[in-house]
């Protein structure tokens, strides 16, 4: 054989021969090696979903009220003027590698119905989750949002807002609460918006 | 049907004829194993930038966040270790690579003309790759990286109109989140995309000029695939395999403990590749850094960029094959002897007989020693504080303001830094077998103060062939007699005298008093032991009577002050922060202090501090979880005490 006709040429493809144990072997660990790094990777990435995030060892105490309830506010501070008012929930933030104690995590509306009863909203808006405000007085009185003309009367009921459409696939999420000690503790939660059904955020 | 698609596809895009002529590449003289080193190398690049992607959505660049979220990657998020381990190893082998690559290149001719550009690019690569390791092994900000970058950019200050660039690199006088951010978009932005664009011109005139055959007509040609690139794919996969081996083999990648701009640390070193130019600048005395740092590195680096040139002559080309086995035998050898010196004190004894007092060699020795010996108590020392970070973060979490107030503030840090500064002149603190905090070697000194108080301790000092040992009175005033009488010995006397050849009866009344008087301490570690209190009443019985103690110590209500120490609440928490703010108070020594500074009085340690220096000596916080709870609880009561007595004085 002459070093001529051995020679092959770049970028002409080679009559087919016994190369299919080399290309598959190629193919294989080429696979293997070059995908390794983004498996590892793409493992990573998926952290949020694999992991429950845990307080730290000192911070592990149960809520005395139970499992989920926070400590919104003293029930002598809710005014007895049947309105809804805004309360912020605080409670200990996890943020990714930070651990912060006592801080606000959301806001809830608690009107006081009559005595020791209570109404607890969330405050997030059930159509796309902003923040509604409560507006008016009396049987004006009603939550609306600033951001798609949800509306709901201060039962938490949708109501329709003249010339406007309400977008509210389902009416304010209640929340449950206790009293305790004169405290009012609330189950606190965020819930999937956009559903008829409220699904709790796990 | 499928050839219909490809037929589709190919005529818009001429897919077809691309991949032909990037797969079907003619190598005169076959595939080669000595090819493989670019492959890996290309293997190597692609791997940093997939894993550094990811490492990406996980880091922060900030003074806060840097330490803090690499820290969440390598303890927490999961898989993260092995991906920080893959980026940081991964990273060294290219390091390792390149030179392996350029050599293969040289042997082989290849940088020859038409070839210059290919050589000229890849050198640019080499440089954008030792740029990607410097600005990468700033960013987890602990002090290894801290370290070595405050090294290197301190380097280029030395250049003409250096303070400029310094200032650019590391975004002002001081190093923090600018140089963090700087280093980040270095590091992940511009130089990457450096890379990719020369990486792209490299492989584009290597494709164009095509491999420089080896052993042409000795063996028939072979196309690129399959033959080469499964040698390649080989080569890449051993690669992968020696980079999980090394993970595996150190367990992770480093992590060091967080940057601290304040104390010294005698580990600061650069990364191993780095090494030779750490050691090389140890050859260039005051004024002269400059020519080991910047002037003989470029001018090697000069003569890299001619070599293409120089190579065009046969002897050009051999002395080009000489320097290059010169520097990397070079680098070689001053990394060598830089691990050398580093690790001399775990192959050499302290003490060195083969050398006579008086000669040099014995200085040499002992310089050596020294130097070696604080390299590796600072690394010790460093994975010690790791280790108690884990378990603070652990317990207490990381707090908004970073780790640093968590280390800030914890007693088992904090006490043995300051023991280490502000007592280690006069006491050590060592262990059975010499691990700890050194005092001074000779002249005078202080009680070894390890475990202060326990029984362990006390029994040493009631021992009449310990008590005027180093470890006790042995360096002190204490032990001094004069003209037969003891002016302040009056502890060493009485031991002497009164405690050699005890019958069992005695010495089993002195292990008691023993007992009793270290259980005035209260120490955590001994609260099992404590809790026989039966014991405790014989010991304090025996105080009184047996020994007669209260001759010269007052305990609770027997025994006056003013002759010797108050024992009542020996080695309390309480009784050390008060001996440590003034030991010439009349409860310690007053006129028969020997050497001890009254820190409190003298405002040289804050009371904060000083009680840090008592919670360390007494090992409070040694269990986290106990000691921040106890803590919290003693709090609570004091904020409510203070409230209840604002109250009442109203």
């Amino acid at each position: 054989m002459t070093s001529n006709e051995s020679r092959a040429h770049s970028g002409t493809e080679p009559t087919p021969r016994r190369s299919f144990m080399w290309e598959i072997g190629a193919l294989a660990i080429g696979l293997v090696t070059s995908l390794s790094g983004l498996a590892v990777g793409v493992t990573v990435f998926f952290d949020p979903l694999l992991r429950k995030r845990e307080p730290p060892l000192r911070y592990r105490q149960a809520s005395s009220a139970g499992e989920g309830f926070y400590k919104v506010a003293s029930l002598s501070s809710v005014p007895e003027d049947s309105k809804p008012h805004r309360f912020e929930v605080i409670a200990d933030r996890i943020d990714a590698w930070n651990y912060t104690p006592n801080q606000p995590i959301g806001a809830v509306f608690l009107r006081r119905k009559a005595g020791q009863e209570l109404q607890v909203f969330l405050s997030t808006c059930p159509h796309a989750g902003c923040s509604v405000s409560s507006v008016g007085e009396g049987e004006d009185g009603a939550f609306h949002c600033p951001c798609h003309n949800s509306s709901f009367d201060w039962n938490g009921k949708r109501v329709a807002r003249p010339g406007k459409i309400n977008p509210a696939p389902r009416d304010m999420d209640e929340l449950n609460y206790k009293l305790v000690d004169g405290d009012v503790w609330v189950e606190f939660k965020e819930f999937y918006t956009g559903r008829p059904k409220a699904t709790p955020k796990t | 049907m499928r050839a219909a698609l490809i037929n589709w596809i190919d005529d818009r895009t001429g897919v077809r004829r691309f991949m032909r002529e990037a797969l079907y590449e003619n190598i005169p003289g076959g595939a080669r194993w000595r090819y493989v080193t670019g492959s890996m190398l290309v293997f190597a690049f692609t791997t940093q930038a997939i894993t550094g992607i990811f490492l990406w959505m996980f880091y922060s660049p900030a003074n806060q966040t840097a330490y803090e979220s690499v820290f969440w990657i390598e303890n927490v998020v999961q898989g993260g270790s092995l991906l920080r381990g893959i980026h940081h190893f991964m990273a060294q082998a290219m390091v390792a690579l390149l030179p392996i690559h350029l050599f293969q290149v040289i042997w082989d001719k290849a940088y020859r003309a038409p070839r210059e550009f290919n050589f000229w690019t890849g050198m640019f690569l080499m440089l954008i790759t030792l740029g990607l390791s410097l600005t990468g092994y700033l960013l987890p900000w602990d002090q290894k990286g801290y370290w070595a970058t405050k090294v290197a950019t301190n380097l280029m200050a030395l250049g003409p109109g250096g303070e400029h660039v310094q200032k650019l690199v590391v975004g002002g006088n001081e190093y923090g989140s600018y140089t963090l951010t700087r280093f980040f978009s270095l590091h992940t932005g511009i130089l990457p995309a450096l890379l990719v664009l020369f990486l792209v011109l490299h492989i584009a005139l290597f494709r164009r000029h095509g491999i420089t055959g080896v052993g042409i007509g000795k063996r028939p040609d072979q196309y690129f695939w399959p033959y080469q690139v499964l040698k390649d794919g080989v080569a890449c996969l051993l690669l992968l395999f020696i980079v999980l081996g090394l993970y595996s083999y150190f367990g992770g990648a480093h992590l060091s403990s967080p940057a601290d701009q304040v104390h010294d640390y005698k580990a600061a070193r650069p990364e191993w590749y780095f090494l030779f130019l750490f050691q090389f600048l140890k050859f260039f005395g005051e004024g002269q850094e400059i020519l080991g740092a910047i002037v003989v590195p470029s001018l090697l680096l000069l003569y890299f960029f001619l070599m293409p040139l120089i190579g065009r002559w046969t002897i050009g080309h051999y002395l080009n094959v000489v320097v290059l086995l010169a520097v990397i035998g070079g680098a070689i050898t001053l990394t060598a002897l830089a691990l050398n010196e580093d690790y001399y004190a775990r192959f050499h004894g302290k003490v060195a007989k083969q050398y006579k007092e008086g000669d040099p060699a014995l200085q040499q020795h002992k310089d050596r020693y020294k130097a070696s010996h604080d390299y590796l108590v600072a690394v010790k020392d460093d994975k010690r504080k790791y280790h108690r970070l884990q378990e603070l973060i652990d317990v207490l979490g990381i707090p908004p303001q970073g780790v640093s107030a968590l280390m800030q503030r914890d007693p088992e840090i904090q006490g043995a830094i300051l023991f280490s500064e502000k007592c280690a002149n006069c006491h050590s603190y060592l262990d059975k077998n010499g691990e700890g905090i050194e005092g001074p070697e000779v002249g005078e000194g202080a009680p070894n103060l390890y475990k202060f108080a326990s029984r362990a301790w006390l029994s040493g000092l009631l021992n009449p062939k310990r008590i005027v040992s180093d470890d006790y009175f042995g360096r002190t005033k204490h032990a001094a007699k004069e003209d037969g009488a003891y002016p302040t010995g009056g502890m060493v006397e009485f031991v002497h005298e009164n405690l050699s050849d005890l019958d069992d009866e005695k010495k089993k009344a002195l292990q008691d008093l023993i007992a009793a008087v270290s259980a005035e301490a209260k120490l955590p570690s001994q609260s099992k032991l404590d809790a026989d209190t039966a014991a405790i009443d014989r010991g304090r019985e025996a105080f009184t009577t047996t020994f007669a103690c209260t001759d010269c110590h007052k305990l609770h209500d027997d025994g006056d002050l003013g002759m010797a120490p108050d024992l009542t609440g020996y080695g309390s928490f309480e009784w050390l922060v008060m001996m440590i703010s003034n030991p010439e108070h009349e409860r310690f020594y007053k006129d028969r202090n020997d050497r001890m500074p009254a820190f409190g009085e003298s405002k040289e340690l804050s009371q904060e501090k000083i009680a840090y220096l008592a919670h360390w000596l007494r090992g409070d916080a040694v269990d986290v979880m106990q000691f921040y709870n106890s803590r919290s609880t003693t709090e609570a009561r004091e904020q409510a005490e203070a409230k209840a007595e604002a109250k009442a004085s109203e």
